[in-house]
């Protein structure tokens, strides 16, 4: 601090106006509870990058998303050509529109390895169900996100793809068909369904996820990350009351994350300058066809991260019945904490039955997947209803063995 | 942490077997598509694809979303050779930055082909490059004249290569045949070249950046202990 007869130097020009903030705002305070003196456990393995890496793909949406509106125009008459107009007039317009475009994909990769790397390590146990519900509800919102930003670019998977997701809502008794009208805001999809979906995509959905996003790492720092132990790090604290196997997430894991990031780019960037159609699978080739609501295309298959879902609603023979599975099939991620009544957290510790549950849920997926891709044959839609079987049986399993399983003994340390 | 890792990934790995499932065949037998061997950075193969389209093609197909002033600056040429190429039909009248565009009116179109000619603009996105290359090589006319396509059955398109593809070579006509599609290749993503030859310095420096924030990251934790 200057003492009042001496001019300040720059150091302390700079101390005074931390000073004159943090008694009107609580900078230091946020920064240090948050970032320079948030303890989180030393032993971080791979999975514990996407994370960080769900914060970045979501800035890299919002920013490329901006700068795309300024030119998208959202009505059935400009939205293909508008999009063209991007990708051939537009100053670096397809860049913007392949950061965007293989970012919702890769959005839905990183999450998924995100929530794959909880399942694995118990990170949605007691005291962090919070975390693990505002996370799910994050996940409920991204889809939604993403089912609406794809009928943006108004072509013919765009179109049917949305047609086929909002009639299921004709499915629910009595007021189906009404709910189903009310969503599109017409009888078919049309301009109408098209500016409320842009409305609901560029706006009120990302203000929600921004807002669960903050929510989520509250939740988190309140309670302290988990780790690829799954043992507690507060048991054990030094002489200042820090957690000897925690570290400052600054600078420890800002730049481990920054080398994260880096990693994450270089595949990011090489997806979308040498693979920007992933395949078919990121952009599909029927979209290159603006919307024609009077030519159903032979093959409608949702983008590929909504394919798990969409199989199980497709192995149930009723229509009804196969919407509420679809729906289960997400409801019961988030009632895990309660269906996991085993006390050890992590996978490294924990009995046969977990293990072998755990890999045949992702098998599943994986595979349940894969069929959702697939026009249906009698062949494939068995193979689906087993899939969807075991699917299921993840729970179910998770409630009657974990309190049985024999575990192995946790370490007092992390490892 | 990477023994962890890799045990982990077998398990992500493990269920990739179920993709060795034999797959029951869907009902329709898929064709076989010759692979066009393109490349949308061969600019003198381009420009040979460009007057191939503007002879054979554009009498009744547009390329509404490609501007001729773009496609010439991108194919090597100027934008009065780019008019020249692609606008003879309305006698030099077009201007560099209009879009390719028939003048073929959409009645007689319907009157002489009982369609409308699509515009061509995505077709290389939209079906791929392979499927059009080997579209353009099934034709045939039978001995009583009368002619189809092996690929596309009921074709409205008449036999319009049929004069080149008697005057050339097998070869040479595949040849040809590959620098239209090229050509079609280009106008579906004309941002592809730029894209094609950037990539190389983006992945470049991200490669710089990953291997400077490593050694950045292992700077950082040499004092912690495992």
């Amino acid at each position: 601090m200057s003492t009042p007869n001496n001019k300040p130097s720059g150091q302390d020009k700079g101390v005074d106006l931390l000073a004159w903030i943090d008694e009107r705002f609580p900078l230091t305070q946020v920064w240090n509870e948050h970032v320079a003196q948030y303890y989180a456990p030393k032993n971080f393995n791979f999975y514990y990058f996407f994370g960080a890496l769900a914060l970045l793909v979501l800035i890299n949406q919002l920013v490329t998303g901006i700068w795309l509106t300024m030119s998208y125009k959202p009505s059935a008459a400009d939205a293909f050509d508008s999009i063209e107009y991007i990708m051939r007039d537009v100053d670096w317009g397809w860049l913007i529109r392949y950061m965007h475009s293989t970012g919702a994909s890769a959005f839905f990769i990183v999450i998924y390895f995100h929530m794959f790397r909880g399942l694995m390590y118990g990170s949605y146990q007691k005291p962090r169900e919070l975390v693990w519900l505002i996370g799910m509800m994050l996940f409920l919102v991204l889809m939604a996100e993403a089912f609406m930003g794809y009928l943006l670019p108004w072509g013919q998977m765009s179109y049917w793809g949305a047609q086929v997701i909002i009639s299921l809502f004709g499915a629910v008794p009595f007021v189906g068909d009404q709910m189903a009208t009310w969503i599109r805001g017409d009888f078919v999809i049309s301009d109408a369904t098209l500016n409320r979906f842009f409305a609901l995509h560029v706006i009120a959905l990302p203000l929600v996820l921004v807002i669960l996003v903050y929510l989520h790492i509250v939740a988190l720092h309140k309670v302290g990350s988990n780790n690829p132990d799954g043992i507690d790090i507060k048991k054990h604290k030094n002489e200042l009351g820090l957690p000897k196997d925690g570290i400052p997430f600054h600078p420890y894991y800002s730049v481990k994350d920054m080398m994260g990031a880096a990693g994450f780019m270089f595949f990011f960037a090489l997806v979308i300058f040498y693979w920007p159609e992933g395949g078919g699978f990121f952009l599909e080739a029927p979209n290159f066809e603006p919307a024609n609501p009077m030519k159903t295309p032979e093959h409608i298959a949702p983008v590929w991260y909504f394919t798990p879902f969409y199989a199980i609603l497709r192995a149930v023979p009723d229509k009804l019945l196969g919407v509420m599975a679809m729906g289960m099939a997400i409801m019961f991620l988030f009632v895990l904490p309660w269906l996991d009544r085993c006390k050890v957290r992590s996978i490294r510790y924990r009995g046969w039955q977990f293990k072998a549950n755990l890999a045949m849920f992702v098998v599943s997926f994986v595979a349940l997947g894969y069929l959702g891709t697939q026009a249906p044959t009698a062949g494939l839609t068995m193979l689906a209803q087993v899939f969807t079987f075991t699917y299921f049986s993840y729970f179910v399993l998770m409630w009657l063995t974990s309190p049985m399983e024999k575990t192995k003994p946790l370490p007092e340390r992390v490892t | 942490m990477m023994t962890g890792f890799m045990k982990h990934s077998l398990l992500l790995l493990s269920s990739l077997w179920v993709l060795s499932f034999p797959v029951a065949a869907s009902d329709a037998p898929v064709p076989k598509l010759d692979k066009a061997k393109t490349s949308v950075l061969d600019t003198a193969s381009l420009q040979r694809g460009a007057d191939i389209y503007a002879q054979y093609c554009m009498g009744c197909h547009s390329l509404k979303y490609l501007r001729v002033n773009r496609a010439a600056r991108d194919l090597g040429w100027t934008a009065e050779e780019g008019v020249l190429h692609f606008q003879y039909l309305r006698d030099g009248k077009g201007k560099p930055h209009d879009t390719i565009l028939t003048t073929l009116d959409a009645k007689t179109a319907k009157a002489a082909f009982g369609v409308l000619p699509p515009d061509l603009s995505l077709e290389a996105r939209l079906r791929g490059t392979d499927w059009i290359y080997t579209f353009l090589r099934s034709y045939e006319r039978d001995a009583q004249g009368k002619v189809s396509n092996r690929l596309f059955e009921g074709v409205a398109m008449p036999y319009v290569l049929e004069g080149m593809q008697k005057e050339l070579s097998p070869a040479a006509f595949d040849a040809a045949v590959g620098d239209l599609v090229n050509f079609m290749d280009y106008a579906a993503e004309p941002a592809k070249p730029i894209r094609l030859m950037l990539g190389w310095w983006v992945l470049g420096f991200l490669a710089l950046l990953f291997t400077l924030t490593y050694l950045l990251k292992k700077e950082f934790w040499r004092d912690i202990k495992h």
